[in-house]
């Protein structure tokens, strides 16, 4: 298994050491590898398939731009996560330009069982924890979606938000409590 | 609902996802203008946008080639890099703390990768008016202009930058 994981990580080195010297087929080889990652993480952060698209691809633009900048000996994968999650970030914060809290406020001002939430309580249980993750704050989705999409450890998590792992911790565990209060509410209006 | 509960409902839910087959064309042709459905006013920015990244994509693509000449041995890459036309004054004896890896020529740029006591650090050398190099998360420590030759040095960590000068300058003249 460490044998295989080691092959792995020195293929992904030579692959990156030719992008980095213009090697188009190598570039194509790096997008096939992660695609559906930088996507799925794309799509569960934002919540939206047409979003997602323009995320992913410009986290490829950026990753075609940048692989100079990429030194041999860290860990790629860390800096590809790095480069996803400001670009999800990033992309959250010009969106809340333009909707400064109206998500938030909507949210807290409408009661379960009510208008526009009652709509949204028949939807599928699947759509409704999409949503329920996709309207957590920045921060605290971010870690959810490299938790459970990604399936990092908190060390990973941390290394990749440059943060603490007690940070980590805290923000997921404050994620749960808004989730599981969102999805009680969520089987309640269905019961 | 408990705490495991919730966590297996999540990660049932938010599951990786097979990207679309239009993501491929996007960053590798960068297309002039999406073909999904896009918002009237966002159109003039999306095709800024496009064609921004098309010229990027082509300004990358034919760039010059690099080449490398992996090695830690002073004289040997002042010498290589003289060959490519960079006059860098490495020290032939630098002290034990730094150890040179690997130079780069990539088109009229050359990069020097060393490590300054087990710390990444990179000396690069560049026409004064090119735009400074950006090293991600390394932190520029001194830049300045020498015969013509910008000259960067950026380190891993900042409190290496006295050591990491040692690589062309004797302790006496760093300041």
């Amino acid at each position: 298994m460490v044998l295989h994981e080691d092959a792995r990580e020195e293929s992904d080195v030579q692959i990156i050491e030719a992008c980095q010297q213009g090697d188009s087929d190598a570039f194509a080889c790096l997008f096939e590898q992660h695609r559906d990652k930088v996507y799925s993480i794309a799509l569960r952060f934002s919540g939206d398939p047409a979003t997602a698209l323009d995320l992913a691809q410009d986290v490829f633009v950026k990753l075609l731009t940048r692989i100079q900048d990429f030194r041999r000996g860290a860990r790629f994968e860390t800096w590809l996560y790095r480069v996803v999650v400001n670009a999800c970030l990033d992309h959250q914060k010009r969106k809340r330009r333009f909707l400064p809290f109206l998500e938030e406020a909507l949210d807290s001002v409408l009661p379960a069982g009510e208008t526009a939430l009652s709509d949204l309580l028949r939807e599928e249980a699947q759509d409704y924890v999409r949503e329920a993750v996709a309207k957590l704050p920045p921060r605290h989705r971010m870690v959810v979606v490299l938790r459970y999409t990604e399936d990092l450890s908190y060390e990973e998590i941390a290394d990749v938000l440059g943060c603490s792992r007690g940070t980590v911790a805290s923000r997921l565990n404050r994620a749960h409590k808004i989730l599981e209060r969102r999805l009680k509410r969520f089987g309640n209006a269905r019961a | 609902m408990l705490e495991h509960e919730l966590e297996a409902v999540l990660s049932r839910h938010l599951g990786r996802v097979k990207a679309p087959p239009e993501l491929k064309a996007a960053p590798l042709s960068a297309p002039a203008a999406p073909t999904r459905r896009v918002r009237h006013w966002r159109q003039p920015l999306a095709a800024g946008i496009a064609a921004a990244a098309a010229v990027t994509v082509f300004l990358v693509w034919h760039r010059p080639p690099s080449s490398d000449l992996l090695s830690t041995d002073p004289t040997q890459m002042a010498a290589w890099l003289k060959s490519r036309s960079f006059d860098v004054p490495l020290r032939s004896d630098p002290p034990s703390s730094i150890r040179l890896t690997r130079a780069r020529v990539i088109g009229t740029t050359a990069e020097i990768d060393y490590r300054v006591a087990g710390h990444a650090a990179v000396l690069t050398v560049s026409s004064p008016s090119e735009q400074a190099p950006d090293h991600g998360v390394y932190h520029v420590v001194r830049s300045h202009l020498v015969r013509g030759q910008l000259y960067t040095l950026s380190c891993a960590f900042p409190q290496d930058a006295h050591t990491a000068c040692l690589l062309c300058h004797m302790g006496a003249e760093v300041n």
